[in-house]
């Protein structure tokens, strides 16, 4: 196993651009990733492209990867094209990473873009519906904010946690997107208008429910001693660690064990554990998303993290900042690339280069990006931890 | 399959999930499969069991009665649903949990508990704009 490093970040603003294509998108962000990283295009081995609906949304329904990574001079080597719902851009940096890291190239990109706003709404929310069994679950009545409405029904049942703990996430998340240049949504909220706001699914309202977005982020990889030739700040990969559902039937439901799987896998392969970590960047679908990833990942206890938002631990300047770039809440959820935009916050965030927002004092955070819903479980989670290694 | 109990501008929206019996006073119920190696139950039914590498699996039927787990009030639900309308997860006694609709005035949804006795009802989940009718299975609470 080599030490894999991130020597070079991209990414678009994340938002509303009816007028811009995936190709566009991509293209600004790989263009931005491989100037970051100071490495010359035909010097790049291999490419990794992430998308999830794309086929659906722009007719763009195979090779999105060779056609977006040629506008960047990235041409004649692997690419290849990975989706895996929400955790399409994580996936990609996990087949990356162990590509790099098992010696098969040294320098690699991986990207991942989206594009959900189109002429037809109704299109962009069947093509998301698509991330779970469209056989049964759909066809009984289940979306997504349903998904996560009943584990908050049941979280509220067996911890007492409140509409207010859950309206308290969107506030935290929307005050950071405010700080985060690159963010869909920059507007503070109150608890009040979190919880006065449409009802989606009870008791989640719209405020609770990440946005549909545009966008594209992608990053540079690079074997780690080949990495100082680039770059003075690498970033290491310490570990990324992956999980699917087990779909049981008795679970409970309060707990994300998917999350659980994955995280000790990650905090295995960094030999880095849940104590060790400074900040994290979570997939913060939902409100109520935030509560079982961050307990999940044995962050904190099963039912704890209440108390950590009451004590304003999780806030920027807190023990344990969570989302300090806005979140899935407010800097937006353009599917695919949103994994890969968890990376390139927390080269920011590790490299002090993330201005209003930053954490102070960050030399370890983790990503955290899942996908998909089945039967009551999640459908994949990827955790992956990055350390400033200079 | 028997369809006996659907009128003619009804269908099951998924083949091999509820038994219609032939006599016409015996209520529809749930088929499930039982592994006959291990007696795992599978809901919707499966051929096999990957538990244990057995292909003998036998046709049960499932208890018309459940608890209630968790459930919600859908606002903005999914294309051709009539909103709102309650969801909620649901265990049965062969340690099946599913997700169904429950069948239940959304208005007053707070009245159920976690716990909360149901009972199987066959009927319309949505509306076709041709006027066909989809339907499948909900639970509603035991009076």
């Amino acid at each position: 196993m080599r030490r894999v490093e991130v020597i070079g970040v991209g990414m678009t603003n994340f938002g509303k651009f009816t007028d811009r294509s995936l190709k566009d998108l991509a293209r600004e962000a790989c263009w931005n990733a491989i100037k970051d990283s100071g490495v010359v295009p035909k010097s790049i081995q291999a490419g990794y492209m992430a998308n999830a609906v794309g086929g659906v949304i722009t007719g763009q329904t195979m090779v999105l990867g060779e056609v977006a990574f040629r506008e960047v001079g990235v041409v004649g080597v692997p690419i290849v094209n990975i989706e895996n719902a929400c955790a399409s851009g994580s996936s990609a940096l996990m087949e990356a990473w162990m590509a790099v890291s098992a010696g098969f190239y040294d320098i690699v990109i991986v990207a991942g873009v989206e594009k959900l706003y189109a002429n037809d709404t109704q299109k962009t929310v069947e093509a998301l519906a698509g991330a779970g069994d469209v056989e049964l679950e759909m066809s009984v009545g289940v979306n997504f904010p349903a998904h996560w409405a009943l584990r908050a029904t049941k979280r509220m049942e067996i911890f007492g946690t409140t509409r207010e703990h859950f309206a308290r996430v969107s506030v935290k998340n929307h005050h950071n997107g405010c700080l985060n240049p690159r963010s869909q949504y920059r507007k503070e909220f109150t608890v009040e208008q979190v919880l006065n706001a449409r009802m989606i699914a009870s008791p989640l309202t719209q405020l609770e429910c990440s946005p549909i977005g545009d966008g594209a982020a992608a990053v540079v990889l690079c074997e780690s001693k080949l990495a100082r030739q680039y770059t003075a700040k690498p970033i290491l990969i310490a570990g990324i660690g992956m999980s699917t559902g087990t779909y049981s039937e008795t679970r409970d439901i309060t707990f994300n064990d998917i999350e659980a799987r994955a995280a000790q896998a990650a905090y295995k392969a960094s030999s880095i554990g849940p104590e060790d970590i400074d900040f994290a960047e979570v997939h913060d679908c939902f409100t109520i998303a935030e509560f079982m990833r961050v307990e999940g990942m044995g962050l904190c206890k099963p039912g704890e993290y209440d108390c950590l938002l009451e004590r304003r631990e999780v806030e920027i300047g807190g023990r344990l900042p969570i989302n300090p770039s806005g979140g899935l809440l407010a800097k937006g959820h353009p599917v695919a690339a949103t994994g890969v935009a968890q990376i390139c916050e927390l080269n920011w965030q590790l490299k002090g280069e993330a201005g209003q927002r930053q954490v102070q004092k960050a030399r370890v955070g983790l990503a955290h990006c899942s996908g998909g819903g089945i039967a009551g479980d999640g459908a994949v989670s990827v955790v992956s931890i990055l350390q400033k290694d200079y | 399959m028997q369809t006996s109990g659907l009128k003619d501008n009804q269908r099951v929206f998924k083949e091999g999930l509820i038994k219609f019996p032939d006599s016409g006073d015996a209520p529809p119920y749930l088929l499930a499969s039982r592994c006959a190696k291990c007696g795992k139950i599978y809901f919707p039914s499966k051929q096999f069991c990957a538990e244990c590498m057995n292909e003998q699996m036998e046709e049960i039927g499932l208890s018309n009665h459940a608890t209630l787990y968790t459930r919600t009030v859908v606002h903005i639900g999914v294309k051709g649903f009539e909103t709102p309308y309650i969801l909620g997860w649901v265990d049965l006694p062969e340690q099946v949990r599913l997700v169904t609709q429950i069948d239940f005035d959304p208005q007053k949804a707070s009245e159920l508990h976690s716990g909360h006795k149901l009972e199987l009802v066959i009927g319309k989940l949505r509306s076709l704009p041709d006027g066909t009718e989809i339907v499948g299975y909900k639970y509603r609470p035991v009076e």
